[in-house]
């Protein structure tokens, strides 16, 4: 990387490397037996430049060629930028990865077993898919202007999936958990709120209205955060379709949410001191109280913009950087989720949906299939609700929202948030 | 790559392993696209990667990497073996195929590679040029290119040596719409296996689509409910590959024995006039492939005839277990992944009614035209509409949005009502499962009519 480094300065080009590397190992159970092992080692180089104000791009996985990248870096410098590389930085970012390279696949292979036999000593009757895997990654970036980063990051997930099917119904529940210290993977957690589905999920019910409170649980939250989380994206602030744009600084959301995208966090899997691009990050209040706050940027949006980057441009592999987010937080309230849920005469609790982010995202509007929510009377769980529609706008649900639960947890170790109640929505269920 | 083959074949004899694969691709993509007037992307790139896999007594060992070299093979193989003999448990047995070797090249009438990249680029300038200019309400617009050139060899050790190359093209032109704070958006997608000229042409298209755009402002959000429907040949085609396609995936059912009952051949599903197709022979199309992942010859499958299942898509481990014929189905995105039972081409076969048929006799119901995309969860399963139109006594009325369908598979096709006599298939499709996505597949369907169909709003 440092002789490709050279040629660019010694041809005076302003330019970047990215390097990335990975290796992972995945066991994965089938129908409650070990299925396969698997294992991977990736490597590849983004080359970028910026040559009269014009970014080129090129990259290779498996190949490094410095020739190639620097001629084809050169010859799609067309893209018109105001940005300037960033100012030198020199970090070495690294998670310990001592103990999760001290897991070996036997370890794994036998934490997939005693998962397994746990839902099965309560549950024979299901189906159990599990996947255990570990992943340890590096990413450098080093450019002509002095940048020079790395960060190395490990982490340990799970997922469990459990069908059961009696009849035609089908029941599916997927709980998952991602995290950086090994020692903090919970699967107890994970099972305890499989079988309170299980148990609850014997009964099918309809709710008694279609306009009734609404329950989000952490992994249901998504729905609603899509369409911030993409109108505060620079990309969608240059597209001038950002229905946030006009909002900032004013309350638009209800005073009990706020919203903050948190790099420090040191849980967060997506914590991190700099971006893809060698910026600082900087933790975002996206909306505070209510209040629309930031909007996230890279470094080539933000100079199309006159704004100034906040150290949030990333990549996926090796792509180009574009506005990305690190880890959502979300505050909690005050009350417990027990006692939000016991407030109300009749409530839905959502917890898994189907059509999640298909159709106009922006828009706010939302409409997608109950896969496996449960309906609750005066605090006692009555069934699950199926075969049917919970449609709302997101935007007017944040704005009136009844509470937010005490209770929070991590979702894909990249959202924080507690269980969010949404005092009326709509719920089209079949005849 | 020859001498690579070798080192893992001789391997293969050394361990006297029972059954392994190895996979290596080369990729070279372009990738263009537009936001608004900007150039937002101009880039190439390039890879090489491949895996190996073995099968063990109990299970698969399989690794995949991008170092390809002689001496980094043997440590692969290595990896891969000592992994398939850590698995205990039941026997693994799989369907065998025999010998073949083969070379296959999907011919490009116009090869994208030798088309300078300013031409690629004045193109698709020249769409977003259209749509940005329609209207003073057209805010923004997005055309997304990229073509990829692929070549992969597959080896396996009872004697498949074929190596396959295609050229494949995905894209989609994007036009938003805005009024106050009200924001629309529509979308065309673009693509297909056999050359540029596949994105030649499109300026209607582009005109087409941001009309709608502006079209859906004024448009009021659908009513939640029950309708009767009818489905244009793109979101029918969405339907069935969610609707039924997935669920015809052996490796849902092969080990599940209460999905395998409601599974069973013979089971009807649908009306009469009801058959349902996967064909990854069906030629030009992006799920088209002669070979699969594991080097098994495609071939054509019903999946419902005359509204009875009649056959599933397998790997050769499912066919094994289920001890039906393998159908060549098992594919993988690229190489990092193993190859899973996925579907190709799948269509509904065309029937006999024309459009106004279809909707002459309808009181109130709502006609679903493009498609965002669907989920599936086996039982239930979404789609959605691009834009929908409310059929009053035969007639098409109002324009609606955000149409959102649901349906469950046990009742729905069977409420199939009437299927249309003019097939057509949707490129620029991709599929996801099990963290492989998107992969290219098309969909195909007549127009087709449903009762009883739920449909989400406010």
């Amino acid at each position: 990387m440092e002789e490709l480094l050279k040629r660019l300065k010694d041809e005076s080009i302003e330019g970047e490397i990215f390097f990335r590397k990975g290796t992972s190992t995945l066991v994965i159970f089938e129908a409650n037996k070990l299925k396969s092992i698997e294992s991977s080692e990736s490597s590849g180089v983004g080359l970028r430049v910026i040559i009269d104000n014009k970014i080129g791009y090129a990259s290779q996985y498996g190949i490094y060629e410095p020739d190639w990248l620097l001629d084809k870096a050169k010859a799609t410098a067309n893209i018109e930028t105001r940005m300037k590389l960033p100012l030198a930085l020199n970090v070495r970012e690294e998670d310990s990865s001592e103990d999760l390279n001290k897991i070996s696949i036997e370890e794994l292979t036998e934490l997939g077993k005693g998962v397994i036999e746990k839902v099965l000593s309560s549950y024979p009757e299901v189906i159990c898919n599990v996947e255990i895997g570990k992943n340890d990654g590096e990413t450098l970036i080093l450019n002509t202007t002095g940048v020079n980063c790395l960060r190395k990051k490990v982490s340990l997930s799970i997922g469990i999936h459990v069908n059961r099917i009696k009849g035609t119904d089908m029941l599916d529940i997927y709980e998952e958990t991602t995290v950086r210290e090994p020692s903090k993977l919970d699967t107890d957690r994970l099972l305890s709120k499989i079988f309170e589905a299980l148990e609850a999920g014997e009964n099918i019910t309809k709710p008694s209205s279609t306009q009734i409170p609404v329950i989000f649980t952490p992994k249901a939250v998504y729905v609603l955060l899509l369409p911030l989380m993409s109108a505060l994206s620079g990309k969608i602030l240059l597209m001038g379709v950002s229905p946030l744009e006009d909002k900032v600084g004013k309350k638009f959301f209800d005073g009990k949410f706020t919203l903050i995208d948190d790099p420090a966090n040191p849980e967060g899997l997506s914590s991190t001191s700099f971006d893809d691009e060698g910026v600082p990050t900087k933790v975002l209040t996206l909306v505070d109280s209510g209040v629309v706050g930031e909007f996230y940027f890279d470094l080539h949006t933000a100079s199309l913009l006159n704004r100034e980057a906040n150290g949030h441009g990333f990549r996926g592999g090796l792509s180009q950087p574009s506005p990305g987010l690190t880890n959502l937080i979300i505050n909690p309230g005050d009350a417990s989720i027990k006692d939000i849920i016991s407030s109300f005469d009749e409530v839905l609790v959502v917890d898994q949906m189907m059509g999640v982010g298909q159709g106009n995202v922006l828009s706010g509007e939302f409409s997608v299939n109950i896969h496996l929510g449960f309906l609750y009377r005066k605090g006692e769980i009555v069934g699950r609700v199926k075969d049917s529609m919970l449609a709302g706008n997101a935007y007017n649900a944040l704005s009136n929202i009844y509470a937010l639960s005490r209770e929070r947890e991590w979702i894909e170790g990249t959202l924080y948030t507690p269980y969010i109640c949404i005092p009326e929505l709509t719920v089209v269920s079949k005849e | 790559m020859e001498e690579i083959k070798e080192v893992f074949l001789r391997l293969a004899r050394e361990k006297g392993i029972r059954y392994g694969e190895l996979r290596l691709e080369e990729l070279e993509v372009t990738s263009i696209s537009f936001r608004g007037k900007e150039l937002e992307e101009l880039s190439v790139s390039k890879s090489r990667g491949g895996n190996i896999r073995i099968l063990g007594r109990y299970g698969w060992g399989f690794v995949s990497f991008n170092d390809i070299s002689h001496k980094s093979i043997e440590d692969y193989f290595d990896q891969a073996y000592t992994a398939s003999n850590l698995i205990l448990g039941e026997d693994l047995e799989i369907e065998y195929s025999g010998p073949v070797v083969d070379r296959v090249i999907v011919p490009m009438k116009k090869d994208f590679r030798g088309i300078p990249l300013e031409e690629k680029k004045k193109l698709l300038e020249e769409y977003n040029n259209i749509m940005l200019s329609f209207s003073p309400k057209i805010q923004s617009t997005q055309v997304r290119y990229s073509d990829r050139f692929t070549r992969r060899y597959f080896v396996n050790t009872e004697g498949v040596d074929v190596v396959q190359e295609r050229g494949d093209i995905a894209g989609v032109l994007f036009a938003l719409a805005k009024e106050g704070d009200l924001v629309e958006q529509y979308h065309y997608s673009l693509g297909g296996i056999d050359g540029f000229q596949v994105i030649e042409g499109l300026h209607d298209k582009a005109l087409h689509t941001a009309e709608m755009a502006v079209r859906l402002l004024s448009a009021p959000v659908v009513k939640g409910g029950e309708y009767t429907v009818v489905l244009d040949q793109r979101l029918a085609g969405v339907f069935i590959h969610e609707a039924f396609g997935h669920l015809s995936e052996a490796d849902h059912v092969y080990e599940n024995e209460k999905l395998k009952e409601l599974m069973v051949i013979g089971k009807r599903f649908g009306p009469d006039f009801l058959n349902v197709v996967d064909d990854p022979t069906y030629p030009g199309l992006r799920g088209s492939y002669k070979y699969d992942d594991e080097g098994v010859l495609s071939r054509k499958t019903y999946l419902i005839k005359n509204g009875i299942l009649s056959g599933r898509l397998h790997s050769r481990e499912t066919a094994r277990k289920m001890g039906e014929s393998v159908t060549g189905n098992a594919r993988a995105i690229n190489y990092r992944f193993q190859p899973i039972v996925r579907m190709s081409n799948t269509y509904i076969e065309p029937g006999i009614y024309s459009f106004e048929d279809l909707i002459s006799d309808i009181k109130y119901g709502i006609y679903a035209v493009g498609a965002y995309g669907g989920q599936t969860s086996m039982e239930m399963f979404t789609f959605s509409a691009q834009e929908g139109y409310i059929i009053e006594n035969g007639k098409l009325g109002d324009l609606v949005r955000d149409v959102v369908l649901t349906g469950n598979v046990f009742t729905t096709l069977q409420n199939i009502e009437g299927i249309g006599n003019d097939l057509e298939f949707s490129q620029g499709g991709g599929c996801g499962k099990g963290g492989q996505s998107p992969l290219p597949v098309s969909t195909g369907s007549p127009h087709i009519r449903i009762r009883n169909v739920v449909v989400g709003g406010r």
